[in-house]
């Protein structure tokens, strides 16, 4: 354990708020380039997730506790099944998001497929035909 | 605006059943309706009877979900220059004689979309108590959301202005389930919705009732959430 003293405890609680301050700053921006059209939605999500973890890592510095042993490799097993778990989310997370770009093209198929068949079958449909007579 | 006919959509699937009953009704009111019936994917007749009870039938090849027929209706509605658009669920739920009721409003334009409430006058209308509550916390989700507290936010029987359809219609994302996220956009573009008293019979075998539907709904509310950056 390190002694910081009184105003080392103050420096450090100044840098922990300017880190939030920077934090809130870059989500807001990313959030105001989504609006503008600069970012897409998945890119948003990935730099909103990035800057609350910075903000919330600011706010608790002792989370980092909790990635010691992954990145001291103290523990390698640990940290094969922690990279494995992720990779294996990203992996899922990318086939769904690919299923469902499938399901909405597909959907988006079929519905234009019963339009073209309604324009097709206009003639034939109960009121064009009342028209008819 | 009075003129034209008012464009009536039912998506049904697998309602040979009821769907004439529900047509012969539509056609018994004194009002210029055109009458369409979005057959969604359904393995028995109902195209068919739905025909011949003389609705013009639109059919998905394969079925697509509610709301997928809905953005069927909305799209073929634009199509044909309709004004008003009335959604009526095709299970039996809905009785068409409250139709008159959910279009005066947007005829005499005091709304842009009319929703036929089963909670306005009836607190606790017939249907199983996990459906009440599932609608109770879409209510909740929608007014956390918007602002806006609606009593029957997933009531299929709803009443549209055209001109504010169009406007929303190219924001919503979802191709499925995009009742709750059509309301959302719509309170968003300031659009008037109002509720009107309605009474419904419980359906059983309504597919709202599935947990899937439900999960589904709410999916599509946190996507809005998260997109909107509310």
């Amino acid at each position: 354990m390190v002694h910081v003293g009184k105003r080392g405890g103050a420096m450090i609680k100044g840098i922990q708020a300017l880190g939030i301050l920077v934090s809130a700053y870059l989500f807001a921006q990313a959030l105001v380039q989504y609006k503008r059209g600069n970012n897409g939605f998945k890119r948003t999500v990935f730099w909103l997730s990035l800057w609350s973890v910075m903000a919330i890592l600011f706010a608790f510095p002792s989370l980092t506790v909790l990635a010691l042993p992954i990145l001291t490799m103290k523990d390698a097993m640990l940290s094969i099944v922690v990279v494995g778990l992720l990779l294996a989310y990203i992996l899922v997370y990318q086939m769904y998001q690919q299923t469902v770009r499938t399901e909405r093209r597909l959907t988006a198929l079929a519905q234009n497929m019963a339009i073209h068949d309604y324009i097709k079958e206009k003639p034939n449909n109960p009121e064009e035909k009342d028209d008819e007579r | 605006m009075n003129d034209k006919p008012i464009f009536v959509f039912l998506p049904a699937c697998n309602e040979e059943k009821h769907i004439e009953e529900m047509v012969n009704q539509l056609k018994q009111l004194e009002l210029n309706l055109k009458i369409y019936v979005i057959d969604d994917g359904s393995k028995d007749a109902t195209g068919d009877i739905a025909r011949k009870a003389g609705a013009v039938v639109v059919r998905h090849p394969v079925n697509l979900g509610q709301w997928a027929a809905m953005r069927t209706a909305f799209m073929i509605s634009l199509m044909e220059g309709a004004d008003v658009m009335v959604s009526v669920d095709a299970d039996g739920q809905h009785n068409p004689r409250n139709l008159p009721k959910l279009v005066e409003p947007i005829l005499e334009g005091n709304a842009d979309i009319v929703i036929g409430s089963r909670f306005v006058e009836d607190k606790s209308p017939e249907m199983p108590r996990y459906r009440r509550a599932g609608i109770k916390l879409f209510n909740r989700l929608v007014e956390i959301t918007t602002k806006k507290r609606l009593t029957d936010c997933t009531s299929g029987y709803k009443a549209y202005n055209m001109t504010t359809v169009s406007k929303i219609l190219p924001n919503i994302r979802e191709n499925q389930y995009g009742a709750l996220e059509f309301i959302v956009e719509a309170v968003r573009q300031r659009a008037r919705i109002i509720e009107k008293p309605i009474r419904s019979k419980n359906n059983a075998v309504s597919k709202k009732g599935k947990i899937e539907y439900g999960y589904n709904l709410l999916r599509t509310i946190f996507e809005r959430i998260i997109h909107q950056g509310v």
